[in-house]
Formats: C-alpha cells, sequence, structure tokens
C-alpha cells in the first residue's frame, strides 16, 4: 500500500512539474470565473423572477455550467496524464523502478491512481465551484448537484484505463491520447446510433455490429447524463450502462498490467 | 557461501509477433560467492547487461534458473538487499539530485530517519554534496553516474550490480569509484561489474567471465588468467648483441625492444639467475627489471578472436 501511495505522490509530482497541474488549475479558475459572471448576469435575474420553476432551472443552471467545462476538462486531463505511463516505461526509467522491491502491479496501480488523484482534486474544485457559486448567489445549496462529481470520476476512471492499456501497448502519449478521444467522441455517436440507423435501411449487419460495438465500448455519453436524470427525476436509468462501462473499465485495466506483467523491458 | 547461483540459462528476445528473434543468452551457468567482486566483459551485443536484467526480474528468462541469497530469484523481497545502477539511467530531470534519492530510498523501504543520514552519507562518498540541491537537467555526465552510483549504494545493498559505472567518469572518480568498490569488497558485500575498461577490470575483479554471443567462453580467478609469461623485460645500460657469451645466447632468447632494453624469453625450467650472473660478471649495470604477464586485454582479445576463428 505505501508503495502505490509513493507514485502516486511521485506522480502528482510528475505532473507539477511538468506544469500540467498548473495549466489544469488554472483552466479551472477561469471557469469557475466564467461561471461566477453568468450568475451574476441578467440571467441570473431571470432565474430568480420564475420561483416556481427556480429548482429545474437551478439544475440546468448548475449541470450545464459543469457539463460545458468538463467537455474540456476530459479532453485537458487525457492530455495531462496520457504521458504518465510512457514517462514510466522509457528506457532506462523502467530498469532502475523494476530494480525495486515493488511488484509490477503496484507500479502501475500508483501512475494510474496519479492520474485519477489529479483528476479528481480539479473535478472537486469545479464541482464545488460552481455549487458554492450556486449556494452564495441564489441561495440554491441543492445536494443533487453533486452527484455529477461521481459520474465524472467513472468517466476519466475509464478514459485512464485505456491510457493505460495503449501506454503500456505502444510507448507513446500520443498513441493512448488518441484511442482515449476516439472513445470519447465515438460515445455519443453511438448513443445516437438509431438516427444513423435512417442510412443504413435494409443493413440489417451492419446495424447488428454497430448496435454489438455499441454494446462492449463503455456508454460515456449516458453516464455523464445519469446525474441530470437523477436531479430531475426524470427518465429510466438503465443498469446495462453502469455494468457493462464497468466490466470495460476492468477488463481494459487487467489487459493493461497483464501486458505489464509479462513485458521485458 | 554462493550469493548468485545460475543454471543453464537462456534467453531469447522475440518480436510481438514472433517472427524475428534474438537469442541474448544461451546455456548460462555462473556462480558468485560472496565478498568478491566479479567482471563480466563482452563485446557490445554479447548479452551482459541482458543477465543482469534477468537477474533483476527486468527481463523474463525462457529457461534455466536462477538463485540469489540461495533463494528463488523472483522473490521480489530480495531486492531490499540489491543495489543496482543500470546503464544510462535516466532520472526524471524535474527532481534535485537530493529528491532523488530520497524517492528511490523510500522505494527501497528505507525509513524517513535513517534516509536522511544515509543520503547525506552516499552524496559525500560520490562527492555529489555540492550539486546534490540542482535539478538533475544541469547534471554533467559524470556527475549522473556518481548520483547512480549514490542511488545503487543507498540501501547498503549486500549485491550490487553495477552497469559500467566509470562510464563517463573523469579518471580521479574512477579512482575513487574504484576505492569504494574495494572497501564494499572488505565489509563482505557482493559486486557484479559489466564493463569495457579492461585494465580497470583487472585492478579490482577477483573473477571475470568471457561472454560471447550469449555464451560463457571462459570462466576464472583474473590472476589465473593473466598468467605471468616466461618472459622477462631488462633495461640495462650497454648493448648486449656483442657483449655475450655464446652459452648465454643458447639458452635464452634475446630480443632487442630499444637500444637498452631487451626481451628475454626463459625456458620453463629455467629461471632467471644464471642470465643475470652472466651479465654482472661483464660488469653490467642492471636498471630494471621485471617478468611480463598478459595483461586482461590480451587475454580478452585472444579468446574472442580464436572464437571468432572457430565458428
Ligand atoms: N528488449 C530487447 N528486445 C529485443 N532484443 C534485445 C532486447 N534487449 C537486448 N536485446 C538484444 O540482446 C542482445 C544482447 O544485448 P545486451 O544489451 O545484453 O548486450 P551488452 O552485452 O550489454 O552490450 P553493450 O556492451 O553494448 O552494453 C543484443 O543483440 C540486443 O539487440
Ligand atoms: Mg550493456
Amino acid at each position: 500500500m505505501k508503495n502505490i501511495w509513493l507514485m502516486t505522490f511521485y506522480t502528482l509530482r510528475e505532473s507539477i512539474s511538468k506544469k500540467v497541474f498548473i495549466a489544469f488549475s488554472i483552466f479551472v479558475l477561469l471557469m469557475l470565473v466564467g461561471v461566477f459572471f453568468a450568475a451574476s448576469s441578467n440571467f441570473g435575474e431571470t432565474l430568480k423572477q420564475n420561483p416556481q420553476d427556480f429548482h429545474r432551472m437551478m439544475i440546468f443552471f448548475k449541470m450545464g455550467a459543469a457539463n460545458f467545462v468538463l467537455s474540456f476538462g476530459f479532453l485537458l486531463s487525457i492530455f495531462a496524464c496520457a504521458s504518465f505511463i510512457p514517462s514510466l516505461l522509457e528506457k532506462g526509467t523502467i530498469d532502475l523502478f523494476l530494480s525495486k522491491p515493488i511488484s509490477r502491479a503496484q507500479l502501475l496501480f500508483g501512475k494510474y491512481l496519479g492520474g485519477l488523484l489529479i483528476f479528481f482534486i480539479h473535478i472537486f474544485v469545479l464541482i464545488c465551484g460552481i455549487w458554492l457559486i450556486a449556494g452564495l448567489k441564489f441561495g440554491d445549496w441543492d445536494f443533487s448537484f453533486l452527484p455529477l462529481l461521481l459520474s465524472s470520476l467513472f468517466y476519466f476512471a475509464i478514459l485512464n484505463a485505456v491510457l493505460l492499456l495503449f501506454g503500456v501497448l505502444s510507448k507513446s502519449s500520443g498513441t493512448s491520447m488518441m484511442f482515449a478521444y476516439l472513445l470519447m467522441f465515438v460515445s455519443p455517436l453511438l448513443a445516437n446510433r438509431q438516427q444513423f440507423f435512417f442510412f443504413l435501411q435494409g443493413k440489417e449487419t451492419l446495424k447488428a455490429i454497430v448496435d454489438g460495438i455499441y454494446y462492449v465500448l463503455p456508454k460515456l455519453h449516458e453516464i455523464q447524463n445519469i446525474p441530470k436524470m437523477l436531479a430531475l427525476g426524470e427518465g429510466k436509468i438503465e443498469l446495462q450502462i453502469l455494468i457493462s462501462s464497468f466490466l470495460f473499465l476492468l477488463v481494459v485495466i487487467y489487459s493493461g498490467f497483464y501486458l505489464f506483467e509479462k513485458e521485458d523491458y | 557461501m554462493n550469493i548468485i547461483e545460475i543454471e543453464n540459462l537462456s534467453k531469447t528476445f522475440s518480436t510481438f509477433f514472433g517472427k524475428k528473434t534474438v537469442t541474448a543468452l544461451t546455456n548460462v551457468s555462473l556462480s558468485i560467492e560472496q565478498g568478491t567482486i566479479f567482471g563480466l566483459l563482452g563485446q557490445n551485443g554479447a548479452g551482459k547487461t541482458t543477465l543482469i536484467k534477468v537477474l533483476l526480474g527486468i527481463v523474463y528468462p525462457t529457461s534455466g534458473s536462477c538463485k540469489m541469497f540461495e533463494e528463488d530469484f523472483t522473490n521480489i523481497h530480495l531486492k531490499k538487499r540489491i543495489g543496482f545502477l543500470p546503464e544510462n539511467h535516466k532520472f526524471p530531470n524535474y527532481m534535485t539530485g537530493k529528491e532523488v534519492l530520497t524517492f528511490f530510498g523510500k522505494l527501497s523501504g528505507l525509513e524517513n530517519l535513517h534516509l536522511t543520514k544515509r543520503i547525506d552519507e552516499m552524496l559525500e562518498l560520490v562527492q555529489m554534496t555540492k550539486w546534490s540541491k540542482s535539478k538533475i537537467k544541469t547534471y554533467s555526465k559524470g556527475m549522473m553516474q556518481r548520483l547512480g552510483l549514490a542511488q545503487a549504494m543507498l540501501n547498503n545493498p549486500d549485491l550490487l550490480f553495477l552497469d559500467e559505472p566509470t562510464d563517463g567518469v573523469d579518471p580521479i572518480g574512477r579512482k575513487e569509484i574504484r576505492n569504494v568498490l574495494l572497501a564494499l569488497k572488505e565489509e563482505g558485500k557482493t559486486i557484479f561489474l559489466n564493463s569495457h575498461l579492461l585494465s580497470e577490470v583487472e585492478l579490482i575483479t577477483d573473477r571475470v567471465a568471457v561472454l560471447h554471443k550469449g555464451k560463457i567462453i571462459r570462466e576464472g580467478n583474473v590472476h589465473e588468467l593473466t598468467d605471468k609469461k616466461e618472459e622477462y623485460k631488462i633495461v640495462v645500460d650497454a648493448e648486449l648483441d656483442f657483449l655475450l657469451d655464446a652459452i648465454i645466447k643458447e639458452k635464452y632468447t634475446l630480443q632487442k625492444v630499444s637500444s637498452s632494453t631487451y626481451l628475454i624469453r626463459v625456458d620453463e625450467n629455467r629461471t632467471v639467475n644464471d642470465f643475470v650472473d652472466h651479465l654482472r660478471n661483464k660488469g653490467v649495470s642492471i636498471k630494471e627489471m621485471a617478468q611480463e604477464k598478459n595483461s586482461l586485454e590480451d587475454v580478452f582479445i585472444s579468446l574472442v578472436q580464436a572464437e571468432e576463428k572457430n565458428s
């Protein structure tokens, strides 16, 4: 356990020294300032003038602001965390780590957690910041917004696992970034695949394949919508979404660990 | 006691699809005794680094077995007793020397209190105290190497693997490192050394093995390998060519090296005494005399050349 924590701390240190941590922090703070001004504008006034719709409007305001920032936040965090595994695997570095009394699994897991921690610190500040702004400006201290913290963490845990697997496979941060981005962009397309099926009329096998891909890949798009659905009490949350995404996460992480364990360096 | 015991170790690297393979080690068997300095010699690509990496679990062997400290080498806890200086090691360049040592010291399982003291000692030993607060990216090659050594010795290991430790270190630094290694040996530590600097290896190692294309072609005591030749170098103050009697010329083969220096070859069962007596009788004064030796380099080159011819 101590070893894992050491590696996590080392990863945090690495990101601070490479300035990506600071850049990420500045981004989050700027975004919070933006949200603050949005809340102070006329839009904030209209919110107050519709007391019957207040709760709903507040949810839209907070979720909208958070999801807007997060869409960039995920891109940024992929960028920030993609180099962690490849930098560990560099010739002359990995030899040193592997000669220490720490298992390969601990090494990798520490790095993985490091990425999650960096993401969590920023997202925590962002979401709590938005929650505070909403509370202070509109007196809305509703907690139903906070599950977004968990869903975002789950979302990034999946992306970070992809970075881990492709980092081990390719030893290149560029390649692992490409795969993580691909997964992010493909997810909303697959979620709305029914709309595209219009173009695939008569091609049933193709439709089945697209369906299959949808069920195998993690449902990032849907995961990010869950907190909003919960807060509004609208729509039905499919358990399948959580289970299949979680399975994907496990399989990807396990594959990464397995390949790392077998590899000669 | 044998600290390291390797039996029939082989390693074949294969690419992802297993099409192209490189055989780095073939049936290597070695044992290394505690409290000795062992030198592994071999040309580039002979498999020296691979052998160390196998022992440390960085590379997996294809077949064969190894024991360290009389335990199976895959036991991760053994690494607490091991130090390693990899070739061309890279430390995180945003850290200072001291931070690097702190981090790797903790990873080796050292406790904070003990660690700080130990770091200062090691920095002093490799003479890097002055640079300990500078970032790694400002270090010269020799400084990196010194810090690497400090890192390898930090956990006071019983077994030290050094892959070309004096690479890039200046002559004075090299001598200091040799002295440090000899002092460690005095303490009963075992040192496994890969090096191309044969004159240096000759100075400190007890045993050496020569690796050629993954096979051990010779192993032995340094003294056995660099045995003395039945040949003496002699420096005198006169031209010997016309001075010596025929009897002496028959007994010894004389070769002129320069105007006053000669090489005398002696038969196996004869000493050089007669020759010296003869010179003294003739009134020649002997300025210098020494038995000639095969250097480790001579031995290495002839071994490798013989092996190349055979194959
Ligand atoms: N990870 C690897 N994958 C494939 N081949 C490898 C790998 N590591 C080493 N080799 C091959 O194994 C052989 C032995 O390499 P090794 O690094 O052990 O040589 P060396 O004796 O240390 O050489 P040098 O004196 O140059 O350091 C070489 O042919 C090398 O190409
Ligand atoms: Mg080498």
